[in-house]
């Protein structure tokens, strides 16, 4: 970083996201369909039990707060084992997953993540018995994490 | 990596089932690799790839991370405080290297 200006930065950012642009579009699609087939083990994601906290416009796309609580009571028996966030339109579209255990665990969690442009984010959760399910909110934000900037 | 992480519990000393909050952050680049320097190098990947927390072994949380994840990975989450002991946080870096945080939890 050190040899890089302010504006030189900026500018390499741009052509960056322009050649991501180009290559990306389908590619990152099927990239993101793979990984929550693999998630899911192919059992149908059913809309609920998982509250997804993000704004509806974020300001900073490098830094959007997500905030994540499951509805489960993390019994031995009944337990919400993983969580997995999907931002489809990033260039790596699995923004990051957690695990649980019962005992000590509890799923509720806030991290910050990057968004690339506005799009669905998605998060997904894995109860103990493999049932999926889901919750997916649309973010605008106002400059992408790989944009160019100002 | 240069400073240690920041850590905040919501208290240190909670009654035994009480569920603990806690808030962390980490100083690191998370470098994405889809940068260039300025002779048209990729700048390569550098991030934290994995952050785990454990009270007396026994598992908390398992955090897998991407390249969306931001720069100073932050990360707030809560546990059941069952029993007293030492809740030992480890972050893992894509060198291999390893941070580490240790907070001492006693029962009320």
């Amino acid at each position: 970083m050190n040899t890089l200006s302010r504006r030189q930065t900026f500018v390499l950012f741009g052509w960056a996201a322009a050649a991501f642009a180009l290559l990306r579009s389908s590619h990152v699609a099927a990239q993101a369909n793979d990984i929550v087939a693999e998630f899911t083990g192919g059992k149908p994601p059913v809309a609920g039990r998982v509250e997804l906290d993000i704004p509806f416009t974020a300001d900073n796309a490098n830094s959007v707060p997500l905030g994540i609580k499951v509805d489960s009571p993390m019994t031995a028996d009944n337990y919400c084992s993983e969580v997995l966030v999907i931002a489809d339109k990033n260039p790596r579209p699995k923004v990051c997953s957690f695990k649980f255990e019962p005992g000590l665990g509890v799923p509720y969690l806030t991290t910050r993540i990057r968004l690339a442009e506005s799009q669905n984010v998605t998060v997904f959760v894995k109860m103990n018995d493999g049932s999926v399910f889901m919750t997916r909110k649309a973010v605008t934000v106002t400059s992408g994490a790989c944009a160019p900037g100002g | 990596m240069s400073s240690p992480p920041r850590i905040w519990l919501s208290t240190k000393s909670p009654k035994k089932g009480e569920v603990v909050t806690v808030r962390t952050i980490v100083q690191h680049v998370m470098e994405t690799a889809f940068r260039k320097t300025e002779d048209g190098k990729p700048v390569p990947q550098k991030i934290v790839n994995r952050f785990e927390c454990k009270l007396n072994g026994k598992p908390v949380i398992v955090w897998t991370l991407g390249t969306g994840v931001s720069a100073n990975p932050y990360l707030e989450f809560r546990f059941k405080a069952e029993e007293a002991g030492e809740l030992k946080m480890v972050w893992t870096d894509d060198d291999k290297s390893v941070i580490e945080a240790v907070e001492k939890i006693t029962l009320a």
